[in-house]
């Protein structure tokens, strides 16, 4: 199981090509995925639940990522969550 | 009954008369009703079952829309599919069936609610827009428990205009053209969902009108002007003659165009002027090949990161520079580099000047990781078809340029070692929209593969004027005799080095510009696709020799006004046909 608490470089909450991108992935991996904001932990795997989570840039959620393909599903979600290099 | 106009935003051009119908969603009635234990398995099924053909539905209308309108128009759909596929939904309805012993109706209903309730609260626009798509989804999956299908747009049997508090992007998918003459639209603004398939389909539609459901009556006769972004509820006898003129008008000219899509913009004594398209959306390609665009002029990239709030990867820039690369083959496509305004970069960012500020292949420069990026896309893209072209905006120094081709050089080297394919011919070019930049042209034109003269911008900067303030607007003059030098210093240089020039301001696509431009030597104009007729016709009737006598007279005049009415007189003494598009 791998947890990690991230800061969001990317305004998953607030467009949808980011939150199909992170649902979609997520999807793609066995292991269980859960986000954990506010108090409230979400399935990663569920779009409208990543959706109305809202992860402005610069938030900071938990990313949990537990099953045999943990490694590479946890390194694939992270880079979305982070992906605004400037 | 009174006619009353109602004022919005204009969002898609054109003219439509109709009936007014009102579209309200609503979600069918739902009875709760027991299912007893035994049948429990069977609505499970049926739910199963109802998904299953919403999902089909979904699937085919993705089809459609992303060939018609192009991959990211066609994401608000996939949202859909994704929804409709979403466990933390699908539990909840399968617990609500088989704990409560509800149907599948009631429970996907009360599901769906408690989602839907915090989104309607939310102060981003963009996620209290989403809520269409879930009530859509909804609205079918509940149809489809019930046996039925979506089908309240597929009815009509006249002329309708439709009146909406908001559409879906199912919606305007679905819209019949023969029936739907026009859109009228509560909610949303220039950039939504709405707005940006309509423009795509041309159903000519206003949004942004407030109460106008409640000042709509249905069957009554209303008009959706795009163009001036007006409804006209009721309206009378003289003003429906007025637009029936102007839609009579539009439908000639659209004929005609079609017959002479095949022409060639070619002069009377033979100089070709290759016409090209500006756009911003994959959706747009198709528009500019109906209207005979050989090839996309400019290539605005700015959508691709605005559209997402944040940097878009690698990844899906390629996938944006293919597609327009392949849907455009063989013609050339020129991609201009991100030319953004700090603030759309660094959020919190603002400066008191942002026109003369850091916008443009400025910040490319200092955010290189940025610029790199996106270059490397477009030369990855560019292996397969080798049409495509980079251009780089607002340069006002040698020094710029010369970074520019270190970075694209550098990347081509990482390319290649990679053994990663791209097109080794692919060549470069700038916007020429400063007076820096025209003045040195000479010196440019030798580094450059072209040039695209930027007259809006050029424009501005020469004159020190804003077209957006209203106080110096009439400053702005495409035809003053400053500018209009600016224009020959760069086309003769461009000439004198053997490389090409083109322009894809606003003047590219103005008669009066054409004749200019063509007189001095362009060689391309790039426009929006629906004036490319008109740019065709007016290059097809000028002789480029007797235009030289034209030009050395201007020349010698020293304001804009005279320079427009010696040429509004050479039209009519030299190219009679002409004065028709005059007016």
């Amino acid at each position: 199981m791998i947890r990690e608490e991230i800061e969001v470089k990317n305004e998953i909450g607030m467009h949808i090509r980011a939150a199909i991108e992170f649902t979609r992935q997520a999807n793609k991996f066995e292991s269980e995925v859960r986000l954990f904001k506010d108090g409230i932990w979400v399935p990663g795997k569920s779009i409208i639940s990543v959706l109305t989570l809202g992860l402005p840039n610069k938030s900071r959620v938990i990313l949990e990522v537990s099953g045999e393909d943990e490694v590479e599903c946890f390194k694939t979600l992270k880079a979305i969550l982070e992906t605004e290099k400037l | 009954m009174k006619e009353r106009i109602l004022r919005g935003i204009p969002i898609s051009s054109g003219v439509g008369i109709g009936k007014i119908y009102i579209y309200q969603r609503k979600l069918p009635p739902v009875e709760e009703r027991v299912i007893p234990e035994a049948r429990l398995e069977e609505e499970i099924s049926s739910f199963r079952s109802a998904l299953s053909s919403v999902e089909g539905e979904l699937n085919l209308m993705y089809q459609k829309v992303r060939e018609e309108m192009g991959a990211d128009i066609a994401e608000f759909i996939k949202f859909q599919i994704l929804l409709l596929k979403d466990k933390t939904i699908l539990e909840g309805v399968e617990k609500i069936i088989r704990e409560k012993k509800r149907d599948a109706a009631f429970a996907y209903h009360q599901v769906i609610k408690d989602y839907i309730s915090p989104m309607l609260s939310s102060p981003v626009p963009f996620m209290r827009d989403r809520i269409i798509d879930i009530m859509d989804l909804a609205e079918r999956i509940l149809l489809s428990l019930l046996g039925r299908t979506k089908d309240s747009l597929l009815s009509l049997s006249e002329e309708v205009i439709l009146f909406a508090h908001n559409l879906a992007p199912t919606d305007v998918a679905m819209i019949d053209k023969r029936f739907v003459k026009g859109v009228a639209v509560e909610s949303g603004g220039k950039s939504g969902h709405v707005a940006i398939m309509t423009k795509a389909r041309e159903i000519p539609a206003v949004n942004g009108i407030p109460n106008l459901l409640s000042q709509a009556r249905a069957g009554f006769t209303a008009i959706v002007d795009g163009n001036r972004g007006v409804i006209i509820l009721n309206p009378n006898e003289k003003r429906l003659g007025q637009y029936r003129r102007e839609m009579e008008e539009e439908r000639r000219r659209r004929a005609s165009y079609s017959r002479k899509k095949e022409e060639e913009p070619i002069t009377r004594d033979g100089k070709y002027i290759d016409l090209s398209a500006n756009i911003e959306f994959i959706g747009e390609v198709e528009m500019a090949k109906e209207y005979g665009a050989k090839g996309i002029g400019l290539f605005r990239t700015e959508y691709i990161f605005l559209s997402r709030r944040r940097l878009p990867t690698e990844e899906e820039q390629l996938f944006f520079y293919q597609e327009v690369s392949s849907k455009m083959k063989p013609y050339p496509v020129i991609i201009r580099t991100f030319d953004l305004g700090g603030d759309k970069i660094i959020p919190g960012y603002s400066e008191t000047n942002p026109f003369l500020g850091w916008r443009g292949i400025r910040v490319g420069l200092q955010k290189k990781d940025f610029l790199i990026t996106q270059i490397r896309a477009i030369l990855k893209a560019s292996a397969q078809n080798k049409n495509l072209k980079i251009m780089f905006p607002m340069i006002t120094g040698i020094e710029e340029i010369q970074a520019c081709r270190v970075i694209l050089n550098s990347v081509k080297e990482e390319l290649k070692e990679k053994r990663v394919p791209f097109d080794p011919a692919i060549e470069f070019g700038i916007m020429v929209e400063t007076p820096a930049c025209a003045l040195l042209a000479e010196k440019f034109a030798k580094i450059c593969s072209f040039f695209s003269i930027g007259s809006n911008d050029l424009i501005q900067y020469t004159l020190a004027c804003a077209r957006d303030n209203e106080k110096v607007a009439h400053l702005y003059d495409p035809f003053h005799p400053a500018v209009i030098r600016l224009y020959k210093e760069t086309i003769d240089a461009a000439r004198k080095n053997g490389i090409w020039v083109g322009v894809c301001g606003e003047l590219a696509s103005e008669p009066l510009g054409i004749i200019l431009l063509v007189g001095l030597g362009i060689d391309e104009l790039s426009m929006v696709p629906h004036r490319i007729p008109v740019a065709k016709e007016i290059i097809r009737s000028l002789e480029f020799t007797r235009l030289q006598d034209t030009i050395k007279k201007i020349l010698t005049l020293s304001t804009g006004s005279g320079v427009k009415r010696f040429l509004v007189g050479e039209v009519k003494e030299n190219f009679p046909k002409l004065s028709a598009i005059f007016g």
